[in-house]
This record gives structure tokens, sequence and C-alpha cells, in this order.
């Protein structure tokens, strides 16, 4: 187990490195001088001595090597510079919209895991039932429509024809008037994944239902319910949540859309308007707080797995055999 | 006289998509107390299915349509539920052919057993833990404390399926159910576990019901023989009287090759072996397991030196992981050795020269190919004339026996005997001087190995193409090649006459030789059992 | 997968082949141009002038719906094939090299699948200029790496596979044995990859497009109908909304049945659906 956690930590320092070089080469292939896009059009303005010394007092005049170090050490305490639209620290905007993202992932995560986790279950011990074609009916259902305009059209029916569920903002007052709020955006952004999670517990299910071994514990005896929860939903499990860590990045795309859609002032809303706004201090540090929170979210779930699952711990090292 | 332990009436199984079919048809037997009967049958004759049937374990899609089964006066198939758990957990036990699948891979062995034992008796958690270790000691496996914690994956093929019968025995039942269970294994490993089921049947009194497609096997155990051919039972006897005065045509057919390939006889050493063919010298492979901050080597041949001469069959013999299959590898230039060389006399090049034919033939088959485009294959790489790859083709087919009209199929279309023949063709289409054959009988009926044996003979005398004969099956080396050469742990430790290993004192050698069957139920050897315990104290 | 039989997938093949002709055969079947403005007729019900309804500019909806349809359909099948094209032959290459090229290639891999693709094509969309080939290959570009992914683990088992080796045997060299053997086998993996690639361009077109960063305006397409129209519903304009919705919906669901069809009939229990925004 620790050379699993060691090897597969080193895997994530060496992915998120990577991630992080790739920022900074997107920051520097950017259109226009750095100087210019940090202090804005007034450096132009400046006299030919004074851009100099600025652009050397920013170390632009520096080999790229050595600029990339500067910026990964200003990056490593929370660094990212000003925004170029307000001018305030990016850090403070981004801890500003860090706390309703979160909420909104968890709340619509939990969604995922309970809806899915019993439906999944469901259609993959009856499968090709009436149930099971109905579950799967709608997880395809649910697939196919774009996100945005499931939120417009729930809005149209819960905010505009009902008018029982705002259509924006997060809410001021109260636990009542907050879950109201959080009611809708959660179940978009919910429902919108749920059908591949479903999927993927049904698939596995049936698949393990057909291994030699489940036939093997019917032959010892053992009653349904022991090989049910002893053997098949264990053996599930860990695909399931390696897809879980795997589709986080899915799930954080889509708040994108529905946190601009239903004005949730989170972290997705943030970098569409940044982006639209050419603010690239500030779509930077969310591109590489995302990465981050990703890569790290990934690392753990490899970590449940393999603590759950022999074979994962060995894959790691398996996978490393090679000849000559 | 004591009424049977399990009795069949008239049982007939078929598919529900195809009523008129019946896959098993008017099957009836006995199982009494204490005896082995074992069922015998080539692959498709529907020996496993009946043991499904046996315990109303049946596939989707499959039903039973006439029949019964009783076990101790009970009719399984009208039994509930939670009767019949009660029956197949305690009163019957099962072992699979395959020793993977049977075990959860994400519990440890221990956990296995502490859940059977839960499921069907009072134990406690410590005693339940105290009688299983006591159970894999009976198995005779080493550190049965160590096993017992182990993840199924972590212990070999052989360990597993000792462990398996261990599972099956655990709570003492009247019944064992053996399908295949030593199909898989190595030969010495198949003689102990044999040994394991016959002493359990000795102490216990217990039955077994063991289905197999080996003559051997049955010489070896039974009391009773059932031989199966198409779903139908076509003889059932006495085992003395089966070898001794077999009734039915199919049964003297079986008796027939099984004898065949036991005493073909023994081929001399050819002589004037002085044109070598490929010759390696000290030659070693490793391979490393990197880890984070070390590497562990894995020794598969070590300092390995052999000479083939032209026109020889030469045989190489060992159990699985001896490292004969890496060496063939070596041979086959698949893979670069680490230290030593390989040298090729031969007058063409060494991808022409040497062929291949590996034991799984439709794993060496691309699966979107034909028969013919598999065969033709080499033509594609070596001459470029369709016409001349035509005639080739034709030659290689007609060479090994292949009708024309298998050439537009597909491999999986065909039988086990022909996909091998279609792998022979394909190598001898270059006209290869030197043929390596991995395990060339490993996936074929006795019947078809038999006459596979005597292809390969002739292509060896008419066309002097030396053969390389890679085999753990001792039985059929003796019997095909004029120089034998044992492996053991990445070593070759010996190499002579099929008389020489025969006669050898080397461990090893005697241990591969001691695991040779009898052919004749009279003979079974209890000095083979003895020195098998002598042995085994020796290596533990 | 059985369910239903055959019956809705051959109901999704014939919606397709409706919506292909339909799209094709547009300026036949319309009275109006797709930008044709009319500020006489805004936001007007669907009618027998206008089957169904005007949008805020008095654009006819109808022959947007159609016409949008041909950018939507082919940015769907356009965008797939780019990522198709990487994504094959970069796993493909990794797989078979294998060794450090191959752990380097893959870090790579999962590096760009922990960034969100939608994020990742607002930042680089600055780079292009706006148009419909720009948007073909932001969507090929940020989507191929699942694709790799698996045709690289695929390769890499393939590669090891006895009947690979055999042909070397028989005197195959590498290049015979990737294009002869090891990628045919792949064909399977490639098809259900390519289905779901069409569904997640569409997907992703549309929300682009939705969200103002995609099709320019001065097209049409079935996302860019849907711009800004929380406003019109609100004022009861529903039809604005409703009919190119349930076109994506309709459509991508059509390919998402023939997709799992196929994904049933190749049996590929490592494939796990594919990416959606």
């Amino acid at each position: 187990m620790g050379r699993f956690i060691v090897t597969r930590l080193s895997e994530t320092i060496a992915t998120l490195l990577l991630g992080n070089i790739l920022c900074f080469t997107f920051l520097r292939l950017l259109p226009g001088d750095p100087a210019v896009a940090m202090y804005g059009e007034q450096f132009l303005r400046l006299s030919e001595a004074d851009q100099q010394r600025i652009t050397e007092n920013l170390g632009l005049h520096e080999p790229i090597y050595s600029q990339y170090m500067k910026w990964l050490g200003s990056v490593l305490h929370g660094d990212f510079g000003h925004s170029y639209r307000t001018g305030e620290q990016v850090s403070t905007i981004i801890a500003r919209a860090v706390g309703p993202t979160i909420l909104l992932m968890l709340a619509a995560t939990l969604l995922i895991l309970v809806i899915s986790i019993s439906l999944g279950i469901l259609s993959g011990l009856k499968r090709h039932s009436a149930i099971d074609h109905a579950i799967t009916l709608g997880s395809f259902v649910f697939m196919s429509i774009p996100t945005f305009w499931f939120a417009i059209m729930l809005m149209l029916v819960f905010s505009v024809h009902l008018g029982i569920l705002p259509s924006s903002g997060i809410g001021k007052g109260g636990l009542l008037d907050w879950l109201k709020h959080l009611v809708m955006p959660a179940t978009v952004l919910a429902l919108s994944h749920i059908g591949y999670y479903i999927r993927i517990l049904r698939n596995h299910l049936a698949l393990t239902i057909n291994k030699d071994f489940i036939w093997a514990m019917r032959v010892r005896g053992l009653s349904t319910a022991a090989i049910l929860w002893r053997h098949l939903l264990p053996n599930v499990s860990v695909p399931f949540l390696s897809y879980v860590g795997m589709s986080f990045t899915l799930t954080l795309g889509g708040s994108v859309v529905i946190e601009s859609i239903f004005s949730w002032p989170g972290l997705g809303r943030l970098t569409l308007d940044s982006a639209i706004g050419h603010d690239y201090p500030v779509i930077m540090a969310a591109l590489l707080l995302t990465l981050s929170t990703v890569v790290f979210g990934s690392f753990l779930i490899d970590l449940v797995c393999a603590w759950i699952d022999p074979r994962v711990r060995k894959s790691i090292l398996h996978k490393e055999v090679t000849s000559r | 006289m004591k009424d049977p332990i399990l009795s069949v009436e008239n049982l007939s199984v078929r598919a529900e998509a195809d009523p008129q079919n019946h896959l098993l048809e008017h099957i009836n037997f006995q199982i009494n107390e204490g005896k082995i009967v074992t069922v015998i049958g080539e692959s498709g004759s529907g020996k496993s299915l009946t043991s499904k049937a046996l315990l109303d374990l049946l596939p989707k899609g499959i039903r039973l349509s006439t029949g019964s089964v009783h076990f101790k006066g009970n009719n399984v198939y009208t039994m509930k539920s939670s009767e019949k758990r009660q029956l197949l957990g305690t009163q019957i036990g099962f072992v699979f052919q395959d020793t993977f699948g049977s075990f959860d891979p994400m519990r440890t062995i221990g956990q296995h057993f502490t859940e059977l034992f839960s499921a069907h008796t009072t134990l406690s958690k410590q005693e339940a833990k105290k009688r299983s270790i006591q159970l894999l000691e009976q198995m005779l496996l080493p550190q049965p404390d160590r096993i017992y914690s182990s993840y199924p994956e972590e212990l070999s093929g052989g360990m597993r399926q000792r462990v398996q019968l261990a599972l099956a025995l655990s709570l003492e039942p009247a019944l064992l159910i053996a399908d295949e269970p030593t199909t898989a294994l190595d030969p010495h490993i198949q003689a102990e576990m044999l040994h394991l089921m016959k002493e359990w049947r000795n102490r216990t009194g217990g039955s077994i019901l063991l289905i197999t497609h080996d003559l051997g096997v049955v010489a070896e155990m039974a009391d009773e023989v059932i031989v199966m051919k198409d779903g139908h039972i076509v003889e059932s006897s006495q085992v003395d009287q089966l070898f001794s005065a077999p009734a039915h045509p199919h049964t003297m057919s079986l008796l027939y090759h099984y004898h065949q390939l036991l005493e073909g006889g023994q081929q001399s050493e050819l002589r004037g072996l002085n044109r070598p063919l490929l010759t390696v010298k000290q030659t070693s492979q490793t391979y490393s397991k990197r880890h984070l901050f070390r590497k562990e080597e894995v020794e598969a041949v070590k300092q390995a030196s052999l000479t083939i001469h032209k026109n020889e069959i030469f045989g190489l013999i060992g159990a699985s992981g001896s490292g004969k299959s890496t060496l063939s590898r070596l041979l086959l230039h698949l893979e670069k050795p680490i230290a030593g060389e390989i040298n090729w006399y031969g007058d063409t090049p060494v991808r022409k020269g040497i062929q291949w034919v590996h034991q799984d033939p439709i794993a060496s088959f691309d699966p979107r190919w034909t028969v013919e485009q598999i065969i033709g294959e080499g033509a594609d790489y070596w001459n470029q004339n369709p016409q001349e790859k035509h005639s080739k083709i034709a030659e290689a087919v007609s060479l090994v026996g292949l009708d024309d009209k298998f050439l537009p199929l597909f491999p999986y279309e065909l039988s086990g005997g022909m996909r091998q023949r279609v792998a022979l063709a394909r190598a001898l289409l270059l006209d290869p001087e030197l043929l390596i054959l991995d395990e060339p009988f490993a996936s074929l009926d006795l019947s078809s190995q038999s006459r596979m044996l005597g292809l390969l003979q002739h292509i060896n005398e008419t066309r002097g193409t030396a053969i390389l004969f890679i085999s753990h099956d001792i039985r059929a080396a003796i019997a095909m090649c004029n120089r034998i050469a044992v492996m053991a742990a990445g070593e070759l430790i010996e190499t002579g006459t099929a008389e020489d290993v025969l006669h050898s004192t080397m461990i090893e050698t005697k241990r591969l030789v001691s695991s040779i069957l009898t052919t004749i139920p009279r003979d079974r050897k209890s000095d083979y059992e003895r020195e098998r315990e002598r042995d085994y104290a020796y290596h533990t | 997968m059985k369910w239903k039989g055959r019956h809705i997938v051959t109901w999704s093949g014939f919606y397709l082949l409706l919506l292909a002709i339909l799209t094709a055969t547009a300026p036949f079947l319309t009275f109006y141009g797709p930008l044709e403005v009319n500020l006489d007729a805004v936001l007007e019900p669907p009618s027998a002038s206008h089957l169904l309804g005007t949008d805020e500019l008095g654009r006819d909806i109808w022959s947007r719906l159609l016409y949008g349809g041909r950018v939507s359909l082919t940015v769907g099948f356009a965008a797939m094939l780019v990522s198709l094209f990487i994504g094959v032959s970069y796993g493909a290459l990794s797989g078979f090299i294998g060794g450090m090229v191959d752990r380097f290639l893959m870090r790579v891999v999962d590096t760009l699948l922990s960034l969100p693709s939608i994020i990742v094509i607002i930042g680089l969309q600055v780079f292009f200029p706006k148009s419909m080939l720009t948007i073909m290959l932001l969507i090929g570009l940020t989507s191929w790496m699942p694709i790799a992914r698996l045709i690289r683990a695929e390769v890499l088992s393939l590669k090891g596979e006895i009947f690979v080796q055999a042909s070397a045997v028989v005197g195959a060299s590498p290049h015979h044995l990737l294009l002869r053997h090891v990628l045919p086998q792949t064909m399977p993996t490639i098809a259900v990859m390519a289905i779901g690639g069409v569904s997640h361009a569409i997907l992703t077109e549309s929300t682009l497009s939705f969200l103002g960063i995609g099709i320019p305006p001065h097209e049409a397409s079935w996302g860019n109908m849907l711009t800004g129209v929380q406003t019109y519903i609100l004022s009861g304009g529903w039809w604005v909304a409703l009919f190119p919705g349930i076109c994506i919906t309709l459509t991508v669901l059509a390919v998402t049945f023939i997709g799992d069809r196929m994904q049933d009939r190749f049996a590929l229990p490592q494939l796990k659906g594919g990416e959606s925004i």
C-alpha cells in the first residue's frame, strides 16, 4: 500500500507540473505584450525608458525558464496577480467564488450518488425487466438533453409558470430561501450527468453477475443477499468509484453553464465572464485551481479503490513489468 | 445393498431456443456410497452440462425437459430454495476446472472459509479459522496460515485448486463433484490433486463424481465409468471391464487412441547428428519488475545451452513456469536474451527458417481473417507472386490433411484439431527447417492428439524438418522425440534419449516421470504414492 | 441490450436520415430565409404563415431550424473526425512505441483530461477567428483524449497478443503488424467512440453557441437560436426555446441509441460513456 501511495503521488505531482507548464505556455502565447496586459493601455503612454524599466522589473527580459520559475513561485504562494477588469487581487476574487461552487458541487454530487446508486443497482439486478427499460430510457434522455436547455425549461415551469422557485442568485436570508435557490441548479447539474453513472453501475453489475465466482458462491449454498452485499457490490464499487473520480471534471465543466444561467456567483460563472472579458489572470487561477482539485480528487479516489481492492494495489506495480 | 447417494433417472435437457434438439437425453446413473464414478467424453459430449443438471444449476436458456435427480431420496428439482442451499453447502462439494474463476478476487482465502462456515454452521470465528487452517493442512499446502490470509491471485494454480478442494470438503459433504479438476494443472500437481481426492474418499467414505476427458485419470481413479458422446451415455461399466473389454465402438476408439499415444514406442537417438541447425550457448533471460526504488529480477532462463540438429525431433519438457516458453521465445527471436548467444545455421533467414505453432491455436490467429488468409500470410512477406502463393497454400493444406472447403471459413468455425492443422499449415507454408511446437496438444482431445502426433512424424520423415517439441506432457515427448531435454527453474538440467530420461536419477526429472498415470487400472501405483510423499517431504 | 428490440435503433436511424434529407433540401421546404429579419412579425406564435413561429427579430423558426441543422450536424460530424484522427493516431503511437515515450504521452493526456473542456475552449478561442471551422477544430482539439487513452490501452494489449507475434514469426515487419493486425482490431472501439464523439460535439456546439462564443450569430445553428432565450420565455415566447432544444435532444438521443447498440454488439465493458457538458 505504501508503494502504491508513493507511485500514485509522484504521478499526481507530474500531472500537476505538466498542467502548470501548459498554463504558463498558454499565458505567454496570448497575443500582446504581457506588460501591456498587466498595466493596461497606460503602459504604452509611458516613455521608452520607463517601459524598459518596468519590463526589467517584471523579469520579462530574463530567459523563459527563469520566468517560469518565478511565476511558479508566486503561484505557489497564491499570488496570481491582479484582475484586468477590476484590479482586485485575483486570489480574493477566487476565494469569494469558491464557496458557492463547492456548495453546488456537493449538492449535485450527493444527488448523483444517491439516485444513481439506487437506480443503477435496481437496473443491473433486474436486467431486461420493465423497470430496467424505463431507467435505461430515462438515463439516455438525460444524457441527450443539453444542460442549458434543460435549465431553461425547468425555469419556464417552476419560476415562470408555477412561480415557486427563484430563477437566479444564491439567496440571502434563511436556510429555506437558500435551499430554494439551490434546488434547481443542483438538480439540473445532477440530472444531466446521472445517466453515465447509472449506465456504468448497471453494466458492471451485469458483467460481474455473470462471473464464475458468483456461480461458485451459489454452489456453496450462500444466500442471494450475502452474495449481493459481500461479493457483487464490492466488486462493482471499484469501477464505479474510479468513474466518479474521472467524471469530476465533467461535473465541474457543467457547473460553468449552470452557474451562468442561474446567475450563481461561483467559479464557473466567474471563469466564463473572465473569458469573455479577456481577464487572463483570473482564468489562469481558475484553471489551475480546477486542475489541482481534479487531480487530487482522483488521487484520493484511487487511494480508496486501492484500499478496497487488492488488485488495484498490485496493478500499479505489475504494469511496470518490462522485458529486457 | 444400501440406497445410492445420488440417482439420476431419465434426465433430458434442452435449450429453450431449440426445443427439438436435446443437449442431454435419457441420462440414467447412480452413485453409491464410497464410490468414485467418472464421466468421460470428448469436448462437447455433454459431460459438464450433466454435472450442472444434477444440482438444478443449469445455465440460463437451458431447461430440464424430463427426468429427476434424487439426492439421498429427495428430489433436487422440487426442493425449496432454502433446502437446496443447505444441501449444496453441506452435503455436496464442488470443484471446478477454472482455478481462478471460483474465487472472489477481492476477498482473502480466509474470508471465503469464514463465509461458508457462518452460512452453514454455528462455529465461532476462532473455531472457523482453526478448522480452515486444519483443512488447508490436510491438503498438504505449505504455510497454511499464510495461505489463509492471502488473496486468490497471490497463489499458484495448483495451490488454488487445492484450496478449492479444501473449501468443497470443509463441511464434510457426502458427495464431491469435480468437473475437470486437474485439466489446467501440471502433471505432477494433477497427480497430487487426484491423490488428495482419493485419500479423502478412503478416509471419510464419501462418494466422488469425477468428470474428465483423460483416460489416464479414469484409470487412476475410477471404480465405475460412464462414457458420454453427443449428450448420451454410450457405455457404463466397472473400470476393469471398460479397459479390458470395451463394449461400444466409441469407447474402443477412445482406448485405441489412448494406447497409441502411450505405447507408440520410444524413439531412438538418430545417428549421425553432425549438422547443427541451431545452437544456444550460455543463454540467459531475465525479466525485471521495476518497483519505485528497486528492481526485482526474475531469472526465467539461466545459462541454457543446447543444440538442435537437422532432421531431429527434440523434446523440451518441464513443469509450467520452468522457463520453457521463454526459451522458445528466445529461439523465435521474439525477445533478445540478456546474455549468451543463439546461432542459426539454416540455409534460409531465421524469420523464414524457424516457424512456430502455439499451444492455443485460436489465440494465434487474427480473428478477422479467414483460414486462407491466415495460412497465406507468410507468402505476403516472402514472395509477392499471387500464382505461387496459391499453389503454396494448396500444398500446405494438403500436407496437413485439411480440406479445401475450410479455406473460406473463419478459425472459430473449426474444431480444435482442425485449428491446430491450420496453424501447422501456416508454419509449413514457408518450408521451415525448424518447427517450434509449443504445447501443441494442450487444447486437443485424445483422438486429435494421436492423429496430430502421426502427422508431425510424417512431416519430419518426408521433409526432413527438425522439430522442437515443447511440453509438460512427458508421455507425448517420449513417444515422439529422439532426444529430450528437461528444464526446471530456468535451467536445462539434463539432455538425453527417452530411455535416459525414464531412468534418470535427477529429482526434478523423476518427479516429472512419476506423474505419468497408469495405462491399465490394475497397475494403480501404490508405490507412486509412497514416492510422492517422500518427494514432498524433501521439497518442503 | 435488447430492450424494445431493434425498433428503437431503427427509428433512430430513420429519424437521422429524415433529418439529413430535410436539412439538405431546406431551400425547397421553407418560405423565408433563415436570416431574413422581419420587424413587423416579431415573436409571433406558431401559425399557418410561420409554422413554428418567429423569434425576436421576426425570423422564421422553421427555416432557421432546418438551416441550423445543417450547421449543427456538420460541426458534429467534422469535430468527431478531428478528434478521432488525433485520438487514434496519438493513442496508437503511444501504445505501439511503449516505454518512456508512452508514459510521457499518457501523462499529457491525463493532464488535459483534468481540465474541463468547456473552460479550455473558452480560453483557446481567443487565438482563432470566430467561425464554424474554429468551432469544429476547438471541439475536436479538446475531445480526443478519451479516445487516445482507450486506443492506447487496446494497442498495448494487442501488441502482446499471440496472433500478432505469430505474424512476426512468419515475417511481418512492425508497420505490417500495426496496420494489418493491431489497428483493424480496434475498429469496434473506434466506431463506438466516433458515435459518442458526434453527440458530444453536437451538445458542445450548442452550449458554446448558446453562451455566445460558438457559431457567430450571422449563421443559424440550433445552439445560437437559443442565445438569450431566457428573456423571451419570461414574456411567454416558449416556442423560441422549445423547438431548437427538442431538435438537439432528439438528434443526440438517436445517435446515442445507435452508439449503445453498437457498444452492445461489440461488448466493450471498458467504455465508460462519453463526455458531456
